[in-house]
């Protein structure tokens, strides 16, 4: 098993190594029944502009320097909740041949630390329904408090 | 950050680093750090620049020792001893202390430790100059952790535990400085 670490890392970094990572990412967690509508095509400006505002929260997983898992956040006080600052999860995925039953665990972990010491008081996160990842959340004490849905409407 | 501040970025590491190249005999002829009984060190190569002069007595005396002498090496190493100048210029530093090069080699370790804090490390400042640090790179006291890039120099406080996982693909050579601050 390969060593895999975790820290918080710049997106003017991490935006050199990602793009290879979320194509990946992308047709593994897909909706297949929209996706040949809906192409990944990152807004670079976006991402770039959240973390000059310092709005974006970049965990990464690399193994012997190579980029092998992320989690992106976005940090912010809540449009209803302006008192209170809130972490919502972008996205996060791990390479599959880098998946061990510690990694997602140990990749979440490092977010809340980072969100503990930055003063988020929640975090929000969310998992595909074709891709479960609930027992990790589970197993970190997260609780379930929403049903997502959503319907393609662009046909 | 309770335990790291960085203070500077860009600071030129090539002709350093190319010094070295060079000059790879100097690595690990001092190793009195390295290969102590239960060192956390052990899996890392130093070399001397500047250290407590060398009088074949390593007591809490030695340790405690404020005064610092240069080591042949620095004479080598020059390069090193100008980013020393410049760093003792920024943090108007009054008196310097024990410098030394050190290298974690990929897929190394610096095992979780606290320095102790006795009469010289209360009485300097420890400074990190990362000479070639890469993503992966991973420096942890307490519950901070910090990658500490190229070119860049941050203030570390040794009091909390402390460890280096270097999980990059290239070597981790930090330049380690003791300057006695206002």
């Amino acid at each position: 098993m390969s060593l895999i670490t975790y820290s918080t890392e710049p997106w003017d970094e991490i935006k050199l190594e990602i793009l290879p990572l979320w194509q990946s990412h992308w047709a593994e967690i897909s909706d297949p029944e929209d996706a040949d509508y809906i192409p990944l095509d990152p807004d670079w400006d976006e991402y770039q502009a959240s973390a000059d505002c310092g709005i974006l929260h970049i965990t990464a997983a690399r193994s012997s320097g190579a980029l092998v898992g992320y989690a992106f956040v976005f940090v912010k006080r809540g449009l209803h909740y302006k008192s209170t600052l809130l972490a919502h999860f972008d996205l996060y995925w791990v390479e599959p041949a880098m998946r061990g039953p510690w990694v997602g665990v140990r990749l979440f972990q490092e977010v809340e630390r980072a969100m503990r010491a930055r003063g988020v008081m929640k975090m929000t996160n969310r998992c595909k329904t074709w891709c479960d990842v609930s027992p990790i959340f589970a197993r970190l004490g997260w609780k379930q408090d929403e049903s997502g849905f959503s319907k393609f409407i662009g046909d | 950050m309770k335990h790291f501040t960085q203070i500077a970025q860009g600071v030129d590491t090539v002709p350093v680093i190319n010094a070295l190249a060079n000059h790879a005999e100097l690595w690990n002829q001092n190793t009195r750090r390295t290969t102590f009984d239960g060192t956390p060190h052990a899996e890392v190569d130093d070399i001397w620049l500047r250290f407590n002069e060398d009088k074949g007595q390593f007591d809490s005396a030695f340790a405690d020792d404020l005064e610092a002498v240069w080591y042949p090496a620095a004479s080598v190493l020059l390069p090193a001893r100008q980013i020393v100048a410049d760093l003792m210029s920024r943090v108007w530093g009054e008196r310097l202390g024990r410098i030394i090069l050190t290298r974690l080699r990929p897929g190394r370790r610096i095992l979780p430790h606290k320095d102790i804090i006795g009469k010289y490390a209360s009485y300097y400042s420890r400074y990190h100059v990362s000479l070639c640090g890469l993503p992966g790179s991973i420096f942890r006291a307490a519950d901070e952790t910090v990658t500490m890039r190229t070119g860049d120099v941050w203030h570390f406080d040794a009091s909390a535990e402390h460890e280096v996982v270097n999980n990059s693909a290239d070597d981790r050579i930090n330049l380690l400085v003791d300057i006695r601050c206002p």
